[in-house]
């Protein structure tokens, strides 16, 4: 086996193995967890803007159709969080990996690649304190419930350029992964074991996803993908199953360079969570919407540094989420609850530095924003980086 | 790499590490919008019917294998302390190179007692000291030792200071009276331990099975001449030592005892839901219990009593957890007659891990240390109705994990 070809033995089994640690938030525990966000290190540098045209991000595969060489790559987020909900505050942090992927042309015009990214967070924890009675006694107890890991999607995705314009994908969803949920309980007093109980639940489903990128001019190109995915079975290592609708994705963006080393991007997204509202229902959780997000960024690669493009990105991007809060209302309203919408904004910039003779990419992007449903709301900055091999 | 590369990965490193190295992902709770969908539900719950069969057993520690020695002259208990001492030797060698020395003359000998505790209302307590045969029947009974405490074998009345509530008494013996031992007794002495105060009293003293030692006497003495000028003292302990009394101890056929001497355990086997058995989810357990009579023992006495689970349950000859944690332990005192109470949630956690899973569900209720003193408890079997065993659990329902 030559040297090149156990490279990409080892880039393709470390992204088919890693296990991608998601972007955390409070809001996580809301639904069935919190949307992913599967971008490379460069496509957050402006927001998501350019997703749908980047290969190493898994919005579309027929982006894989830009990768021109065997590339393996990975992205690296840290982040560090503020909340607060009224007279509730925390400063929280995490550091994850939402993105693993390999790619290799395959002939002069299909491209195939593997890519493991995170589809829903569940990592969040949460504590409580209260006095209450037991046998006859007050007893001051702390509750912890804290959940690990989420739904991770395994993409198999093929691109084919049908033209020097014109490129289509397909790409097939694994989506496998688990938490780990911890419900604990402590005692003021020694006279109570403490209460500490795991359970460990499963993921699984599967999903197809189609999409196409065309240049429509020598200045102007487009791109859609639209993703179905069937149900989500969720199994507790012995215990009960249930599965839940997942929405079907779509996505369309276009690239536009007004002058030479410019490039403006601008998408949007629809997700139809509703679908998973009446298995929600059905389980006694609350509702969920379809949602839309949409991402401005643009790339400036007129800049050089020691002799090398320096591309500089900025960008701006908004969501919603599909699982909103329940809000209380006044005693007599009726309804009791009214749910209020999740909704999340940030402004991001990044740039990217080439190494070792354009064997390497290194991308590095900050985004900060927040994201709030009525008083709670939480502010985040996330740090990527982004290391792309081609060897 | 040049110094502004180095520099720039530098300044990244440190970057990513400010951001990286920070793992808090805890919040407090917003409740109920920002918690989970399901809470804790803590149920206390007493549960009765849970004794499906029970037996009390004595005889598990004799008197002689005691801790404590009991001297008592009560109403309900009269109790006196039988010890031999060890041979005393009649030579000793001045130095490690030197030649035999025999005893010219007793000096004096000590007698040296350790209290474990004693009634402190009652004052002029004084412990009185019979001589008996050197090679007394360790058969004997209370009756059979009467005959030995005339005043003609009396050999001395050690008093207790009235503030002395435990520990050591020294009391040099009165002279003249242990100062030479029959040769018939092998140079062995035996002692009866007799207790009187302003009233009816009980005491305990440390036997040789007690970490702190039993009853010494100690013979000072001068070497015969040419060599009297030189003293030894010998320090003789208890050979066997043990105590009787009397009434025996009764074992009510209508109630389980624990405690005593000769020594008391019951046996409770139980049938218990499954919610009472979980290694997790139970907080507390307490076996409450209900005395059919009074706890008995010395005025005042406090002792303890355990519930232990067993690694076989082969009846009297069961086979007890040696790990004492994995049971609860509680105090009793002499005179209490109200419910009994012992925690014994470890022992219901321990049951339902995988390892605990095969261990009999039954419980062994005895005194703590067993044979430690005479304090008994007697309390009612699961034929008692209302006042049968029962059991006080406090868990957590089944939390319901499911959709996540």
């Amino acid at each position: 086996m030559s040297r090149r070809a156990l490279v990409l033995a080892v880039l393709a089994g470390l992204a088919a193995l890693a296990v991608p640690a998601r972007a955390d938030s409070v809001f996580g525990i809301r639904g069935i967890g919190l949307l992913g966000r599967p971008l490379s290190a460069r496509a957050s540098g402006a927001a998501g803007a350019f997703a749908l045209f980047d290969g190493t991000s898994t919005s579309n595969p027929a982006s894989l159709s830009q990768i021109l060489t065997t590339s393996g790559w990975g992205t690296f987020a840290a982040t560090a969080r503020t909340f607060s909900d009224g007279p509730v505050g925390a400063t929280l942090g995490s550091t994850r990996f939402p993105l693993f992927g390999f790619a290799t042309p395959v002939g002069r015009r299909a491209v195939v690649g593997v890519s493991v990214s995170d589809y829903l967070d569940r990592t969040w924890s949460d504590s409580t304190g209260q006095d209450t009675l037991l046998r006859d006694s007050a007893v001051t107890v702390a509750d912890l419930a804290s959940s690990t890991g989420g739904v991770t999607d395994i993409r198999v995705a093929g691109a084919y350029r049908l033209s020097d314009a014109v490129s289509v994908g397909l790409g097939v969803h694994v989506l496998a992964g688990s938490t780990r949920l911890t419900i604990a309980r402590s005692f003021s007093v020694t006279s109570f074991a403490n209460y500490s109980e795991v359970a460990t639940t499963t993921f699984s489903g599967l999903g197809v996803s189609a999409g196409v990128q065309a240049r429509l001019g020598p200045r102007l190109a487009a791109a859609a993908s639209v993703r179905v995915n069937g149900r989500l079975t969720a199994s507790v290592l012995g215990g009960a199953s249930t599965t839940v609708a997942l929405p079907v994705e779509a996505a369309a963006g276009a690239l536009y360079v007004p002058v030479n080393g410019l490039g403006v991007a601008v998408s949007a997204g629809y997700q139809t969570w509703s679908r998973a509202a009446a298995d929600l229902a059905a389980a006694g959780r609350p509702g969920t919407r379809n949602v839309w997000n949409v991402a401005v960024g643009a790339e400036v690669t007129a800049v050089r540094w020691r002799g090398e493009t320096l591309p500089i990105r900025v960008g701006y991007r908004w969501r919603q989420l599909p699982f909103g809060i329940e809000q209380q209302l006044p005693a007599g309203t009726v309804p009791l609850t009214v749910t209020v919408p999740l909704n999340e904004h940030a402004l991001s910039a990044g740039v990217g530095l080439v190494l070792a003779g354009d064997r390497a990419t290194l991308d590095i992007g900050a985004e900060t924003g927040s994201r709030a449903a009525g008083n709670a709301s939480e502010r985040f900055t996330t740090g990527f980086l982004g290391l792309t091999v081609r060897p | 790499m040049t110094p502004g590369r180095l520099a720039a990965g530098a300044a990244l490193a440190a970057l990513l590490a400010g951001l990286g190295c920070r793992e808090n992902v805890t919040a407090p709770g917003s409740c109920p919008a920002l918690c989970p969908a399901a809470n804790i539900v803590v149920v206390d719950t007493v549960l009765t019917g849970i004794v499906t069969s029970d037996t009390a057993y004595r005889g598990y520690v004799a008197p002689a294998e005691a801790q404590t020695l009991v001297l008592a002259d009560l109403d309900s208990l009269q109790s006196v302390a039988l010890v031999r001492f060890g041979a005393r030797d009649s030579i000793w060698y001045p130095t490690s190179n030197d030649t035999a020395v025999g005893i010219g003359h007793v000096d004096s000998v000590q007698i040296s007692l350790t209290l474990t505790d004693r009634d402190t209302t009652l004052k002029n307590l004084r412990i009185l000291v019979y001589r008996l045969p050197a090679q007394f029947d360790t058969g004997m009974t209370w009756a059979d030792v009467q005959p030995f405490l005339a005043d003609s074998e009396l050999v001395d009345t050690i008093p207790v200071a009235d503030s002395l509530t435990a520990g050591t008494v020294v009391w040099n013996v009165r002279p003249g009276v242990l100062d030479t031992i029959p040769v018939a007794d092998a140079s062995v002495v035996a002692l009866a331990f007799v207790v009187r105060a302003s009233g009816k009293t009980g005491l305990g003293l440390t036997a040789t099975e007690n970490s702190a030692g039993g009853p010494h006497l100690e013979w000072f003495v001068h070497a015969p001449a040419p060599r009297d000028t030189l003293t030894h003292a010998f320090l003789i302990g208890a050979e066997y030592d043990t105590f009787v009394f009397d009434p025996p101890q009764p074992t009510p056929s209508n109630a389980l005892v624990a405690g005593g001497l000769p020594s008391a355990r019951s046996i409770l086997r139980l049938q218990l839901p499954s919610l009472a058995i979980d290694s997790v989810r139970v907080l507390r357990a307490t076996l409450i219990l209900t005395p059919t009579a009074r706890a008995r023992g010395l005025p005042k006495e406090s002792f303890l009593i355990s519930a232990r689970g067993l690694v076989r349950d082969l009846g009297p000859k069961s086979v007890i957890f040696s790990d004492t944690s994995a049971g609860g332990t509680t105090s009793v005192t002499v005179g209490d007659s109200s419910e009994i109470d012992i925690e014994v949630g470890r022992l219901l956690r321990a049951w339902g891990t995988t390892a605990g899973d095969s261990l009999p569900r039954v419980i062994m209720l005895l005194s703590e240390p067993e044979g430690g003193g005479m304090g008994e408890v007697s309390v009612a079997r699961e034929s008692g109705g209302a006042a049968a065993p029962r059991l006080r659990v406090t868990f957590v329902r089944p939390y319901p994990f499911g959709l996540p």
